[in-house]
């Protein structure tokens, strides 16, 4: 019932949009043939037919992960040649989702075009048909490009890293351009990619359908119905081309199998003794034990994808808060100055970049959390282990972070130093402890190659006492001794916070064993996907 | 006489179904003993309760002496287990995996990088020492398993499905193996499908049929028709007790 309330709403967004987008293209449509000139035209119908060849050949990329419509490796096992195969992905892919979201828009733009504004129908109509196959045909071949190329897992994941990093990028590119626009002027942009590339790029992007098509109608609205013709056959070349290597790929490679299993062992994992793992394993102050958990812990968080992402990520949320953010403060606030605030609230937005990890700790252990349970070992020291694992994570992400900043913003005063690092510790040591009772009673497995490892629903809701929390008494430590001039009681009572903490995880730490064995069933059931 | 495995009136239920009812087993140390019984019967969720991964209904039981309840640490210490389905973790190398398991069970680091190092020749995974188990193949992982469970020397070792997806060469290599465990004192706990693999290996056997014990005791004296029936081969035993009327029905209507 829920899902068909979700897809019914989703449809009705997708109406919308549609809807929105053909009406705003063929807006542009009707004044670029209203004017009749050769540039207008041209300009009106390059937008247009750029638009939907995006829609069509990149957004199933993005909205599908690459994944197309049939996934053909599972129809081996019936009696179809490679041929057919590739046939009924190639249909799938006529109704597709995406697909169908932007044939209304052509049919709006056409309808504009030859009812309102006089263009040739006939002649209209053959072109977006020959354009609406070869897009068709395109979007599928490259759907299984990717999933070619996406075979192996590492590859897999290094897509998803790479995806989640340019996201985070381009999101921060508003603030960057706006911040180098007050600098140098609205020009400096334009003028940062030299003329020779983007004539290069003008005339790379001549030779793609949404272009031939565009020039095709362009010759055929201003009545030079010839040479239109001639230039929409390259339409037909590139449809067949498309079929070509769509159809090479589905037969020599797509359905070899998974290559992941046959992956040569110097693309996986690193030597055994190289990663940072051994380097726990060598901390011979904790038992045994508790050091291997910690070592397994720590593998799987700087081999995951969210893991990975955070430590890449890092400098590039440094520099923001540094320069951008730090630009849009006065001098002093809550009597703290610019440096000192940015860099206790730098470490303790930091903190919270390893919370998922915590509050939904057993997300990434599959069966293998079975291996816990067939230890000898007291639960309380699987718990003690995965902490350690996950602290020493954040102490990297620390580091890193101290490091940037210092080098962005120089050496903090020793107050925020001291300060921050210690609302750093603290944070982390409260969220661990409310973590290790939540991640048993409510945990949901997630993908260790996804971007995402989020607790369940309620326990966000859990964990949103713990972050406001932590903002009033971390923040209230460092503010509320600065307001009154006393800047070292700030970090004199983090210290007494974090030594609270201590006292209350240790005491904590065999009822959170408790819990962890007591949920051992329904762990073991829920995590087996 | 020593019991490595002992259990009284052992039942555990899933809601309303009862998995297993009244089980009592007791199998003598060093026995190379099989488990049997059709596909449901119980033999998984026995091996699960026997190693702590599920907790008894009702009843107990005692691995060489120790509560898998009450002292579950003390005999956990001493077992071995070879789950059904792969309990990796799948983000770990073969060697990494190997480590965890030996320094969980508190060995030294030196004695686990040597046998992991003759465990991974010996199943034929050296020179995939640096791959991740996610990619291993089903084969590879059920012999990573069976090098994970033999490598701290456990006193009772458990086998849920052992040669399930591992080819003839290291079947063999396997078994040669188990053999040489047993003579060395070690109790097998075995549940196989192969019937012929059981009987070469196994010296005694319990069959259980809706999670309840049918026969138990010496293989050669269940063959001799110490019960109720007589049999030449563990296959006939086997279906003579759990294959009941079904066997009939072995036909396709369509192809009459």
């Amino acid at each position: 019932m829920a899902d068909t309330a979700v897809a019914f709403i989703l449809a009705v967004i997708a109406t919308v949009l549609s809807g929105a987008l053909a009406f705003a293209l063929s807006v542009i449509t009707h004044v670029g043939l209203r004017d009749s000139t050769e540039d207008a035209v041209h300009v009106a119908l390059l937008v247009v037919f750029w638009m939907l060849g995006f829609l069509a050949v990149v957004m199933p990329v993005f909205f599908g992960f690459g994944r197309p419509q049939v996934p053909l490796r599972r129809l081996l096992v019936f009696p179809f040649s490679h041929w057919n195969l590739y046939r009924i992905s190639l249909a799938s892919s006529f109704v597709s989702g995406v697909n169908l979201f932007w044939y209304p828009v052509l049919v709006a733009v056409s309808l504009v075009a030859c009812v309102v504004d006089g263009a040739p129908p006939v002649y209209w109509l053959v072109a977006v048909v020959l354009f609406t196959v070869c897009l068709v045909v395109w979007c599928n071949t490259v759907l299984i490009i990717v999933q070619w190329v996406l075979q192996k897992r590492s590859a897999r994941e290094l897509a998803a890293l790479v995806g989640l990093i340019l996201v985070v990028v381009v999101s921060m590119l508003p603030a960057l351009y706006q911040e180098k626009a007050e600098e140098r002027g609205q020009e400096w942009f334009g003028d940062l990619i030299p003329k020779p590339v983007t004539s290069a790029v003008g005339r790379m992007a001549a030779v793609f359908p949404p272009s031939i098509v565009a020039r095709g109608l362009e010759s055929a609205v201003l009545g030079e119905t010839g040479a239109g013709i001639t230039t929409l056959l390259w339409l037909v070349l590139w449809t067949v081309g498309g079929v070509v290597i769509g159809y090479g790929i589905v037969r020599r490679n797509l359905l070899e199998g998974d290559r992941s299993t046959h992956a040569h062992p110097s693309a996986a994992a690193p030597a055994a003794g190289s990663t940072p793992g051994w380097t726990i394993e060598r901390l011979t102050i904790l038992p045994a034990e508790v050091r291997a958990v910690a070592a397994k812990e720590l593998r799987y968080l700087l081999r995951s994808t969210t893991g990975k992402f955070n430590v890449v990520i890092m400098p590039v949320f440094v520099i923001v808060m540094a320069l951008v953010i730090a630009r849009d403060l006065d001098r002093s606030f809550l009597g703290l100055d610019r440096v000192s605030l940015v860099f206790v609230g730098l470490m303790i937005y930091a903190s919270m970049f390893s919370n998922n990890f915590l509050f939904n700790a057993y997300a990434w252990e599959g069966a293998g959390v079975q291996s816990f349970f067939l230890s000898p070992v007291e639960p309380e020291r699987i718990v003690f282990g995965k902490n350690v694992g996950v602290w020493i994570y954040n102490i990297i992400l620390g580091v890193e972070g101290v490091v940037c900043f210092v080098l962005i913003s120089g050496v903090p005063p020793a107050t925020a130093l001291i300060g921050g690092c210690l609302a750093f510790v603290a944070s982390i040591l409260s969220a661990t402890i409310v973590g290790n009772f939540l991640s048993p009673v409510m945990p949901v497995p997630r993908d260790i190659s996804s971007i995402t490892n989020s607790p369940s629903q309620t326990a966000v809701l859990a964990t949103f006492g713990v972050l406001i929390g932590n903002a009033l008494v971390i923040g209230g430590s460092m503010a509320i001794p600065a307001l009154l001039g006393a800047k070292w009681l700030g970090p004199l009572i983090l210290a007494l916070l974090v030594a609270a903490e201590i006292v209350l995880y240790v005491v904590m730490l065999r009822s959170a064993g408790k819990i962890l064995d007591s949920r051992r069933e329904s762990l073991i059931e829920a995590l087996q996907i | 006489m020593d019991f490595a495995i002992e259990t009284s009136s052992l039942r555990r239920e899933f809601g309303e179904v009862v998995a297993v009812d009244k089980l009592d087993l007791a199998v003598e140390t060093g026995t190379f003993f099989g488990f049997l019984g059709p596909n449901g019967a119980g033999k998984s969720t026995t091996i699960k309760v026997l190693t702590g991964l599920l907790g008894p209904s009702s009843g107990s039981a005692r691995i060489l002496g120790h509560d898998v309840v009450a002292d579950s640490v003390a005999a956990k210490k001493v077992i071995g287990v070879v789950p059904e389905e792969s309990a990796l973790f799948e983000r770990l190398t073969g060697p990494e995996y190997l480590r965890f398991v030996g320094r969980m069970y508190g060995m030294a680091r030196a004695m686990i990088d040597a046998r992991s190092a003759e465990l991974l020749e010996l199943m034929g995974l050296q020179d995939d020492t640096r791959k991740l188990i996610v990619d291993y193949s089903h084969g590879m992982r059920k012999k990573l398993s069976i090098s994970a469970a033999v490598i701290h020397e456990p006193r009772v070792l458990f086998l849920d499905e052992p040669f399930e997806g591992i080819d003839a060469v290291s079947s063999q290599l396997v078994r040669s193996v188990l053999n040489q465990l047993v003579t060395t004192g070690v109790t097998i706990f075995l549940t196989s499908h192969i019937l012929e693999i059981v009987e070469k290996l196994c010296t005694h056997v319990a069959i259980i049929h809706q999670g309840q014990l049918v026969a138990d005791g010496p293989l050669d004296l269940l063959r001799a028709g110490e019960g109720s029936f007589e049999a030449k081969t563990l296959e006939q035993l086997f279906l003579s007790l759990v294959g009941g009327d079904r066997l009939e029905q072995g036909r396709l209507s369509w192809l009459e």
